[in-house]
This record gives C-alpha cells, sequence and structure tokens, in this order.
C-alpha cells in the first residue's frame, strides 16, 4: 500500500511562505523543503548577499530574496509589502532567526539580553503579527516558529533560553487566539543539529556531544525541514499549539555533554 | 488476525487498531474483543515471524465492573495490556538496531475533570513514551505518541482519518530517525487547556 506523505513534492503548491533567517543553517533547509513542496518561497536574512544566493539556488520561479532585519518593525513591514506586491498572498510564516549571546548571568550586559530578545523574540511578534492579518483575510495560515532545546535551560543561556522559552508561550497564547481565524501556531524545538555553527566548534566537543545525545547521532537541518513542512501542510490543519522537539530524545534527559 | 503492510518506504507497518476509521488503511492485527492475553500472542506471535519495522498500537480503554467507558475504565488491565503489547516489538526493535513504536489514544479525556481514568492514562502514556524513547534512542529506536480529538470514540471530523494517518507518517518515516519521545494533540488545539498539553 502506498501512503502518500504529506511533505510530497507539489502538496503546497501555490502557497507563499515566510522564513526569516533563512540564508543558512536549519532556514535554509526550510525554505529548500518547502520550495520542493511547491511553495513560493521568500528568503528573508539580515544579509542581503547571502539571502540572493539563497534564492538564486532555489529559482527565479520559486523564490524571492528580502533582506533585512526581522527584529525591526520597518523591515518587517516592507517585507510585508513586498510579499503582497509579488505574490499577492502568504499561507505559511517560518519564524526562524536567532542569534545567541551567551554568558553567566553576572557577565551577560544589557545589551546581550536585550538583542537576543529582540531578534529572537520580537522577530517573531512583528513578523507573526503583520502576517496573521494577511492570512486572516485569506481564510487562514500557518505558522511555525523556531525555537530551540535550550529552551530548557542551560548554564549561561538565560537570555538565549528565555527567549525561545518566550516562543512557546507565544505559539500557546496565539494558537488559541488565531484558531478561529483557521491559522494554526505551532513550535519545533531543535536539539544538536548539523550546522557551520556546531562545525566551528573542535572535533573533541562535537564527538563530546554527540555521545551526549541519548540517540548517539547529530540531527541534520533536514530533519526539523521535514517536520516544519508537515505542520505547513493541509494534513496538519489540527495540529495546533503543539511544541516538538526534534532533538534525538536530548529533551528527555539533559545530561552534560562534559 | 494478522497481516502486514508497506508504506511508501517499504517499511513493514504492524498495526494494533480498534477503530476502524484508523484501521482500515493499514490492516489490524488485532481487535478490542481480544482478552489481553489473546491480543498479547497474536501481536508477539505476528512480530516473530515477520518483524516488523513499525508498530502503531492504538490503546483501548478495558472496562472496569460496570458502567460506561472511559469512565470506568479498568485503569491497570488497559495499562498491562498495552505494555505487554509492545514489549515483544521492543525486544524485536532492539535486536535489528531499528523501529518505530507509535501509540495513538484520545485526548479527549485529558480535557474532562469528571474522566480521571484518561488524565491517569493519559500521564502514564507519556511517561511510557517518554521512558522507552530514552531507552531505545541509542538502538535506532523511536517512540512518540499522537493523542487525537475524538468525539464518542470517532474523530471530530471527517478528514481526521487523513489528518491522524499523516501526522503518525509523520514519526514513523524511515527519516524520522531524530524524532523521538514525543507527545503531539491531533486535536485543533482543544487540548491546550491540559496541562497534559505540555
Amino acid at each position: 500500500m502506498s501512503m502518500e506523505y504529506s511533505s510530497s513534492r507539489g502538496s503546497l503548491a501555490g502557497q507563499v511562505a515566510v522564513v526569516t533567517g533563512a540564508a543558512g543553517g536549519i532556514g535554509a533547509a526550510i525554505a529548500t523543503a518547502l520550495c520542493e513542496a511547491g511553495a513560493k518561497v521568500v528568503v528573508n536574512d539580515v544579509n542581503a548577499q547571502r539571502a540572493m544566493q539563497m534564492a538564486d539556488g532555489l529559482g527565479s520561479d520559486n523564490a524571492i530574496a528580502i533582506a533585512g532585519d526581522a527584529g525591526r518593525a520597518e523591515d518587517v513591514a516592507n517585507m510585508m509589502q513586498a510579499v503582497q506586491s509579488h505574490w499577492q498572498r502568504l499561507d505559511i510564516l517560518v519564524n526562524n532567526v536567532g542569534v545567541a549571546r551567551d554568558n553567566a548571568l553576572r557577565k551577560l550586559t544589557d545589551e546581550d539580553w536585550d538583542e537576543v530578545l529582540r531578534i529572537n523574540l520580537r522577530s517573531a511578534f512583528l513578523c507573526t503579527r503583520a502576517a496573521t492579518a494577511l492570512m486572516a483575510q485569506q481564510g487562514g495560515g500557518r505558522v511555525i516558529n523556531i525555537a530551540s532545546r535550550a529552551l530548557l535551560g542551560w548554564w549561561g543561556q538565560s537570555n538565549y533560553a528565555a527567549s525561545k522559552g518566550g516562543l512557546v508561550s507565544f505559539t500557546r497564547s496565539l494558537a488559541l487566539e488565531l484558531s478561529r481565524s483557521k491559522i494554526t501556531c505551532n513550535t519545533i524545538a531543535p536539539g544538536l543539529i548539523d550546522t557551520p555553527l556546531l562545525r566551528s566548534y573542535p572535533v573533541e566537543t562535537q564527538e563530546k556531544l554527540r555521545l551526549a545525545q541519548p540517540s548517539r547521532t547529530i540531527g541534520s537541518p533536514a530533519d526539523v525541514a521535514r517536520v516544519a513542512v508537515h505542520l505547513a501542510s493541509a494534513a496538519a490543519r489540527n495540529i495546533n499549539g503543539q511544541l516538538l522537539f526534534v532533538d534525538g530524545g536530548k529533551s528527555l534527559f539533559a545530561r552534560p555533554a562534559a | 488476525m494478522s497481516a502486514t503492510t508497506t508504506t511508501a518506504q517499504d517499511m513493514r507497518v504492524r498495526t494494533h487498531c480498534s477503530p476502524a476509521w484508523l484501521a482500515a488503511p493499514w490492516t489490524a492485527v488485532g481487535d478490542a474483543s481480544q482478552s489481553p492475553s489473546e491480543l498479547a500472542t497474536a501481536v508477539n506471535n505476528a512480530f516473530d515471524q515477520d518483524g516488523a519495522d513499525v508498530f502503531v498500537y492504538f490503546p483501548v480503554p478495558l472496562e472496569g465492573t460496570a458502567g460506561e467507558p472511559p469512565r470506568d475504565w479498568d485503569l491497570v488491565a488497559t495499562i498491562e495490556r498495552t505494555r505487554g503489547a509492545c514489549a515483544q516489538a521492543v525486544r524485536c526493535m532492539r535486536a535489528r538496531q531499528f523501529g518505530r513504536l507509535m501509540f495513538v489514544a484520545p485526548s479527549l479525556p485529558t480535557l474532562a475533570p469528571e474522566w480521571p481514568p484518561g488524565w491517569e492514562f493519559a500521564s502514564w502514556l507519556a511517561g511510557l513514551t517518554r521512558g522507552l524513547a530514552l531507552e531505545l534512542a541509542a538502538h535506532g529506536v523511536t517512540v512518540n505518541t499522537v493523542l487525537v480529538g475524538m468525539d464518542g470514540g470517532l474523530p471530530w471530523s471527517p478528514d481526521a482519518a487523513d489528518e491522524l494517518r499523516h501526522a503518525i507518517q509523520l514519526f514513523i518515516d524511515r527519516d524520522a530517525n531524530y524524532l523521538t519521545g514525543q507527545v503531539m494533540h491531533v486535536c485543533g488545539g482543544r487540548s491546550m487547556v491540559s496541562i497534559f498539553s505540555h
């Protein structure tokens, strides 16, 4: 028996998606997967050159690059206006952009706290408020927030954990608030993922992190992307307010890496 | 009563599903009318013979001495049957270093304070899912649960069965190695008022 899987090619045909922080890592994988599933994708990134490279790679018929800081209201307004003028609709928003400024609390500066909260959490608020206004007019949509397993808390990550935990509560509130507009809102919390950031660590550190995983494996950006595509699909219309860890079971048992 | 089916990824799937709307596409290997021991035998034999890659189990509440389910579940018997039904599957999957164990259960009782067995069962199932996931992660076996919104034993909408199949497919896909220990509600957000949705 053959079962059609929701991420199959063409399942998101005719839909338009915005992915923030889409020029690399997990964001790029999500943008690619959405595109492969048939969606038109807006590649948003603060780095204009990388955003354009990413969009070019997806094909000019399938993607456009809109550079901008998703944590700035003006940039978000410009992006949504560009989406409307280019494709006249918006069906899927993936709030993926994020930064980390790790430090122990006593060394954590006001600037590091504010910057992490601005980019990781305020950006989701700004983009979601603007995007859901369009989605409600169209009769529905999908909001997918990319948090992190770090939302459970970790040494030196109070600002980052607070921002990602805030995303989860933000998601749950919106799930209740927007369900009447047929807009679903869910969170994906990736764990240890094979990204350029991870590869920048010494090999010994990478190995320690891998061995601290219950699965003894490191995930790929595609692992996160396939969940995002499912949550974006029509088959997920009744999945709302959920938090899914994509972390090989690490969230079940926070064994230290060292 | 046993049969195997094949997914798009050529994985051998075995289900124990009582509700026909869920079981029909995948072919059930048991039903709720069987006693716990008969069911365990059927499931265990099936695994010995075929070594399925995926086991989708729908724990059906067993009635207590009186009253209507789920208000009068025999919680202990239901839990014991669930544990017994998946034990052999876990052993086979662990030996083969690959597998997908999937529980599917109603989420509606978790919303109703007058149904304490539902609370207890949902909590136990979440604990079982997470505990097994942790234990089996290093063996290539993932364990997840989908809790589905239902009214009177039926899904809440005509499309629900299809949506549920897609949700299950998300977890049992051969590429879903990194997705384990999760409890996902498929109920349109109705679970949001319950602590079990965390």
